[in-house]
């Protein structure tokens, strides 16, 4: 019984907290495409900031796999 | 030679021969297993946080309080790390050239690249100062990383028995946890998983005082699992055979090991203590240019503003604890990647067996690269935010 509400909390935890990012990664690849398009000479310094954007986002993504990880295995 | 080479990779990249390896892999691997067919699968390994220690010091004195009493396989994979950047900056600067070519020409690539960006973003004087340790910080992750995917990693080493195990924790005083260990034929095949000497598993009563006849150090009254050298060798000798009986293992003797496999190496960051310090040398060092460049009470009175009123006072403890935010956030953004992207390897080699983790092993050599590149650009961005004077002290 214990078992199984840890493996559902494991489940949600990261299900969740995939939301958020999920989100966000996605206006961030939509705003960046955007704005490729409309300058297409830019897209080398678009890209890498939208890199290291989209890897904030996915930060938060990764907090949420920790606590999956720490609840499922620990 | 070539000839063997060119036949063997249009082997290799025939489509009907992918084709076949990819239905071969879904049908051995965990997938094709609930169809009683998974002929290459192996059960899930059992994943650690905490780096598994390779050796423990067995005398007391500086070595044993400086190691922490342990070598861990991340340790042992840092270790190499260095070795491997301090070999590869020796070759390339060994035969400097005018016009540089292979090695060289790459680090000068590289390290010209980065320089340029230090420069660009903290401006021409404090780029120069910050340069070395962004750069340090750089290649250190990025090749530590890189080192972590490497065939092997994770997957080689000996298997620590359950006795040993228990001896060792307890020689840590490091008692009353959950483990789980697996059985091992002793040719180091996986024969089941999870043999947990756990609460659910055998619980013990703590009034059961037979139980605590040669250890002491156990309180009678704490209700906690025992994971017990002692326990393990002399009461409950056969407690291994009924559990292993217990998940199918048949005829369970002495070809059978119960114990956890610990690997000789293993991806640096996928250990949280690495990844705090360099986090905390990170911010070490960021706030010591703060003092440098703007003096003790220039940079001390963004955190504790006594000049203008409650507000900003609050404001300037808000700063503080976000400087402690910073360093959480360092660590568990790099350990967390890491680690997720080892789980990752170890779950898509046990869904697909020969070809699952072909591309998340290009998937993690990406991450690990602008992992390395998010780590060192957030601490020249953090130094040139930590160097720059704020407005509201201007009035």
């Amino acid at each position: 019984m214990e078992g199984d509400i840890l493996n559902l909390g494991a489940g949600l935890a990261i299900g969740i907290g995939a939301i958020g990012p999920g989100i966000g990664i996605g206006l961030l690849g939509a705003k960046a495409m955007e704005a490729i398009g409309r300058n297409p000479e830019a897209a080398g310094p678009i890209q890498t900031n939208m890199i290291l954007a989209i890897a904030f986002a996915e930060a938060i993504a990764i907090y949420a796999l920790v606590v999956a990880i720490l609840i499922k295995f620990v | 030679m070539n000839k063997i080479l060119s036949t063997f990779s249009k082997i290799i990249l025939n489509p009907f021969f992918l084709g076949s390896l990819f239905i071969l892999s879904i049908l051995g691997g965990g997938l094709g297993s609930a169809l009683d067919l998974g002929f290459l699968s192996a059960p899930f390994a059992y994943i650690s946080i905490p780096a598994e220690t390779l050796y423990y010091f067995k005398s007391e004195g500086f070595w044993f309080e400086f190691m922490n009493s342990a070598i861990t396989n991340t340790l042992l994979m840092t270790l190499f790390t260095i070795l491997t950047l301090t070999a590869i900056s020796v070759i390339a600067t060994k035969k400097m050239k005018i016009i540089p070519t292979g090695l060289q020409n790459l680090i000068e690539f590289a390290i010209e690249a980065m320089y340029n960006t230090c420069k660009k973003i903290a401006g021409e004087e404090k780029g120069k100062v910050f340069f070395p340790l962004i750069m340090t910080i750089f290649l250190f992750v990025v090749i530590s990383n890189w080192m972590g995917v490497l065939p092997g990693t994770g997957t080689i080493g000996r298997i620590e028995t359950a006795e040993e195990y228990c001896h060792h924790q307890e020689g840590k005083n490091n008692l009353g946890h959950d483990v789980k260990f697996n059985i091992y034929k002793s040719n180091g095949i996986l024969a089941s998983t999870m043999f947990g000497y756990g609460t659910a598993d055998y619980s013990l009563k703590s009034n059961d005082d037979k139980l605590f006849k040669s250890d002491t150090s156990h309180s009678k009254d704490s209700n906690k699992l025992i994971c017990s050298h002692y326990w393990l060798e002399h009461d409950y000798a056969d407690a291994k055979k009924i559990k292993a009986e217990e998940l199918g293992v048949q005829n369970f003797d002495e070809n059978y090991k119960v114990g956890i496999l610990v690997p000789f190496f293993r991806g640096t960051n996928s250990d949280m203590n690495t990844t705090l310090a360099l986090a905390i040398c990170a911010m070490v060092c960021i706030h010591w240019w703060g003092f440098r460049y703007l003096g003790f009470s220039g940079h001390a009175g963004k955190f504790f503003n006594f000049k203008n009123g409650p507000i900003n006072f609050f404001v300037g403890i808000l700063e503080l604890i976000g400087e402690f935010a910073k360093v959480i956030s360092f660590t568990f953004r790099l350990f967390g990647n890491i680690f997720a992207g080892e789980v990752l390897l170890f779950a898509m080699a046990f869904l697909l067996p020969l070809i699952g983790i072909i591309p998340f092993i290009g998937l993690e050599l990406f991450v690990g690269l602008i992992q390395g590149l998010i780590f060192s650009m957030l601490t020249l961005v953090f130094a040139s935010i930590a160097t720059v004077k704020h407005n509201s002290d201007d009035h």
